[in-house]
């Protein structure tokens, strides 16, 4: 009985043992590859293992899968302790940054360029036979896609880049795509973030930019001055027109006035003549001779001192 | 256990790397059972040699009872509940299973495991940097945008950092659609529309990528234009203004003059309707008078022309300064202290003279 039962736990044991170092799992984004003492496991289409040539040279072969490596997914597995050893890759959209590299254009200034790369293994076996890992992956992609960058920015105007990056991207990503393929990775995307220029060439176009400015600030006061003169003006013509209505209307009004008074003035006096004559003229002297500022040097000579000098009376 | 970790891109377990934190677990995965398979091996040690017989009973007994709590434990720590915004990821050894929607749900632990992700929560990515227009101009923008995730198994399993990953693609089209727009556009009207533009991109970009996001809304701060040229561009706005005062100043002057001027219209016709009616009645009076004195002049003649000259001449008379010279013919030399004389007058016209200039400058002044 108990014989039985101690052999009974060791062998649980022994199989707990066994499946602890024998089990693995590979975790939802990631995939495996297994190698048996350093030879990499491969099936063929049929899914019968065969033997994976690590030597062979031909792209096409590998790609046409007539023995490719055995790539594990998700899940639980198992593998035989101490002979298989496991290697993780990952499967999810991965980016590599390329940041702020100097690049000559087609009119020879530099600019600064900052883009990104979304990329993913595409073959696993391939891409683990290829890079020593995705620090080394990065390193060729990034190469890879600066030395496009290099070609794609000499053929171009600062100004055709600037605007028309999407067929740059477009460029980059179809080139480096395809350098990728022979190291198992798809490029999704090549994506410029920024093109800028250096500092001392943003000096410049801040000069320019200030001079636009004031051009423009210029322009502006000078159209206020200009428009402020011609409402000025056009009010000022109007006055003038306003005053020289007003006025032409006046005159029109004395000239009535003058009128009708000229004809009852003529009605009245031309009654009796030579009495208009004179009593017209001695109201004039009167309103002519006004107060003390008018001095007026006499000889008694007249009319009116006709008894002045009476001789009569003096003679005697 | 909140949520899955993220392995990391590369492993090589086979190297033992230590910073690996997948590895430790990897290897741990079924331990649990075999640690389970130990204390029960401890326990009928411990409890073993010195009264086997007798305790027999008991150690199954105690067995039993172990299992069963174990069994209790193990169904307990599987129960978890997901909230109204959330939902939880679930996978099988490592493999997607399946998405739990809110609500009380129970998995078999050690066997599957959850991550959950909040699926209601907007989250903001700010992005703010000076960039090249079209015109070859630098601005600098600063822009908004907010995210959703609505795909919780394509958030987790399809992208390293699908946040990060946004950001990048948002630096990316807003340089690009900036890079489409003048400097004139960006700091005026075109706002809307680049906002439009870049959320427009930001989707594609996502949907391609397949990053189980969804982009509810893009704002664009107004742009600015960079510090280094700052003051020039306030001097455009300050000489907007300027030109806008100038026109209304103008304005208000030109309203000014022109009612003044209808005010003056006004006064001139009045004065000369005055004119008239007062020429007019003047006349009359004039003319009522002389015919009124007519008819006694036509009756005596001599008399009424004596009465009026004697008069009228005593009036001027008596009103005025005046020197009577009697003298001979062939007398010239006269001195008449005329200066003398003219010095009483002198003071109205000193009076006068500040007057007249003061006209004078006027004039001027509107000549100018």
């Amino acid at each position: 009985m108990r014989g039985i039962s101690t052999s009974l736990i060791l062998s649980l044991i022994l199989l707990v043992g066994f499946f602890s170092l024998s089990a693995y799992t590979v975790y939802e984004p990631e995939r495996a590859i297994v190698s048996r003492l350093g030879k990499l496991m491969a099936e063929d289409r049929q899914g019968h293992s065969c033997q994976f040539l690590k030597v062979e040279k031909n792209l096409s072969a590998i790609a046409e899968g007539a023995c490719k490596p055995l790539v594990i997914g998700p899940g639980l597995h198992f593998k035989v302790p101490l002979l298989d050893s496991i290697s993780i890759l990952d499967s999810r959209l991965l980016l590599s940054l390329v940041s702020s590299e100097r690049i000559p254009t087609k009119e020879k200034k530099d600019v600064i360029v900052d883009l990104f790369v979304k990329w993913r293994i595409e073959d696993f076996g391939l891409f683990y036979l290829r890079t020593n890992n995705q620090k080394g992956a990065e390193l060729l992609l990034k190469q890879k896609v600066v030395d496009g960058l290099r070609a794609a920015f000499g053929q171009r105007t600062i100004k055709e880049l600037v605007s028309g990056r999407e067929k740059v991207m477009e460029q980059l990503k179809k080139d480096t795509n395809s350098n990728a393929h022979g190291l198992g990775i798809e490029v999704m995307d090549v994506r410029i973030k920024r093109i800028d220029f250096p500092p001392e060439v943003s000096e410049a176009v801040y000069k320019r930019m200030r001079t636009d400015r004031e051009t423009a600030a210029v322009q502006l006061r000078a159209n206020g001055e200009s428009e402020a003169e011609k409402i000025r003006a056009g009010a000022e013509k109007e006055k003038r027109i306003i005053l020289a209505e007003a006025n032409k209307t006046a005159e029109e009004l004395r000239g009535k006035g003058d009128a009708a008074a000229s004809e009852i003035y003529a009605k009245a006096y031309s009654q009796a003549p030579e009495f208009f004559e004179f009593y017209r003229s001695l109201e004039a002297y009167k309103k002519s001779f006004k107060g003390m500022d008018d001095i007026l040097v006499l000889e008694p000579n007249s009319d009116f001192f006709k008894f002045f000098h009476n001789k009569k009376l003096t003679n005697k | 256990m909140t949520s899955i970790k993220m392995p990391l891109a590369w492993h090589e377990p086979d190297k033992n790397d230590k910073k690996d934190p997948w590895a430790a677990k990897r290897n741990d995965g079924p331990p649990d059972l075999e640690k389970f398979f130990k204390k029960i091996f401890a326990g009928l040690k411990g409890k073993g040699p010195s009264h086997s017989g007798s305790s027999h009973q008991k150690f199954t007994f105690n067995l039993w009872l172990l299992l069963a709590i174990i069994a209790i434990l193990y169904f307990a720590s599987g129960i978890y509940i997901v909230q109204e915004a959330e939902r939880a990821v679930i996978t099988r050894f490592g493999k997607f299973n399946r998405v739990s929607d809110p609500g009380p749900h129970w998995l078999p632990p050690l066997i599957e495991d959850k991550a959950l992700v909040n699926v209601e929560l907007v989250t903001p990515i700010r992005h703010t940097g000076l960039m090249l227009t079209e015109d070859e101009n630098i601005v600098s923008v600063e822009v908004v945008v907010q995210y959703q995730v609505i795909d919780a198994e394509h958030y987790l399993f399809n992208d390293i950092d699908p946040k990060d990953t946004l950001r990048q693609a948002t630096e990316s089209a807003l340089r690009q659609v900036i890079g489409h727009s003048s400097l004139d556009d960006v700091l005026t009207s075109g706002r809307a529309r680049i906002a439009g533009d870049i959320k427009a991109q930001l989707q594609t970009v996502t949907n391609s990528y397949n990053l189980g996001l969804q982009i509810s809304d893009v704002a664009m701060q107004p742009a600015k234009a960079p510090d280094e040229v700052k003051s020039a561009f306030d001097d455009v706005i300050k000489a907007r203004e300027e030109e806008v005062s100038l026109k209304n100043r103008a304005e208000a002057y030109a309203n000014d003059i022109k009612t003044k001027a209808q005010g003056q219209a006004e006064r001139i016709i009045k004065e000369a309707a005055a004119y008239k009616e007062e020429t007019v009645l003047n006349a009359q009076g004039h003319t009522q008078r002389f015919n009124l004195i007519l008819p006694h002049y036509q009756k005596n003649p001599q008399i009424t022309l004596t009465r009026i000259y004697i008069d009228a001449i005593e009036q001027i008379f008596s009103t005025n300064t005046k020197i009577l010279l009697d003298v001979e013919k062939g007398n010239p030399l006269l001195y008449l202290p005329l200066d003398k004389i003219m010095n009483k007058t002198q003071h109205s016209i000193e009076a006068n003279e500040p007057l007249y200039k003061e006209k004078e400058s006027n004039y001027n002044r509107e000549q100018g």
